[in-house]
């Protein structure tokens, strides 16, 4: 039976880099499934059939309001759970920004058993605040740029996507 | 008579703001006249707000990778993605960090690129137009960008399967 991955990202660099990493896993497994969630349409042009778009935890050019945030926060915790069931992943994979927060915690609860989380690689010397919510949650941790092996301890690097 | 053969020579850059737009940057690029005079100028302007009314300008083009060849110079704000991708193409690029977003986190990379020496950095966007007048010194002796290969798909794979 194929397998099914969750690859959740949002728009610009976090998307490049989810796209890296699925050609580098298809290129060796060709029969993965892979559902996107995202919080971007940017990329609708690129000829993916499953793909979810949510409204984004928090705007880059808003300031933070908490009614918008809860709003889209539990509407990505129902679409994660449908998604779940539906499909039934082997594992999650995520890239940032704040969506990947509550994708991660609802994998955890309905024991999606692997969920790896890569910090941006646009970090060098800071942490994302998804990459600090969603290590509590993650099995695995990639970081991109060696310096950032001091801030997380447990986290790996093997190179940049 | 405009002088034809001056024009053919002129150095043509562009510039990208990504998805998000970078409206500063593109005004101040686009209002200055000066520049014409020896660089063709094109402007990616993302989400931007500002429509450039100068210089010709395009919002996104999914197909830029492989039209990086038209341009001699590239100015981006200082996003991850595009940089890796100009330095993987080695390509010459100035990077102006755009700290207009909420977010602060451009000051990262731009520091990066400039301590490494990858890339000419310009720190604030109204000092633009003198970077852009020494855009072929500044990214004349840039170090090459040797990237460690993300190497952990097959370990990653072996991971998820077992």
């Amino acid at each position: 039976m194929n397998i099914s991955i969750l690859l959740v990202y949002g728009e610009g660099g976090h998307h490049d880099q989810a796209m890296r990493l699925m050609r580098q896993m298809q290129a060796i497994d060709p029969k993965i499934e892979f559902i996107h969630v995202t919080d971007t349409v940017t990329m609708k042009a690129d000829s993916i059939e499953k793909i979810y778009t949510v409204t984004p935890i928090r705007h880059k050019n808003a300031s933070f309001n908490p009614f918008s945030f809860a709003s889209a926060y539990l509407k990505a915790v129902a679409l994660t759970v449908t998604l779940v069931h539906q499909y039934k992943p082997k594992a999650v994979i995520g890239f940032g920004p704040g969506i990947c927060i509550p994708v991660f915690m609802v994998c955890k609860l309905l024991n999606v058993k692997k969920r790896i989380f890569f910090e941006d690689w646009c970090r060098f010397t800071s942490k994302s605040l998804s990459g600090k919510a969603c290590s509590p949650f993650s099995t695995k941790f990639f970081v991109q740029n060696e310096s950032l092996k001091e801030l997380y301890r447990d986290a790996e690097f093997a190179g940049r996507l | 008579m405009p002088n034809l053969q001056g024009a053919s020579k002129r150095k043509r850059i562009l510039v990208i703001t990504g998805t998000t737009g970078f409206d500063s940057l593109v005004r101040n690029i686009d209002e200055n006249r000066e520049l014409e005079g020896g660089f063709d100028i094109t402007l990616q302007t993302g989400d931007g707000a500002y429509k450039p009314r100068y210089k010709s300008f395009f919002d996104f083009d999914k197909g830029l990778k492989n039209r990086l060849s038209e341009y001699d110079f590239f100015i981006t704000h200082a996003g991850a993605g595009t940089i890796f991708m100009l330095l993987e193409q080695k390509m010459r690029v100035l990077v102006v960090p755009n700290t207009e977003r909420a977010d602060k986190h451009q000051i990262e990379l731009a520091q990066y690129v400039k301590s490494n020496n990858l890339c000419a950095v310009c720190q604030n966007v109204s000092d633009v137009a003198m970077a852009i007048t020494e855009i072929d010194r500044t990214t004349q002796n840039l170090q090459p960008y040797e990237k460690v290969e993300f190497n952990a798909v097959r370990d990653l794979l072996r991971y998820i399967y077992e």
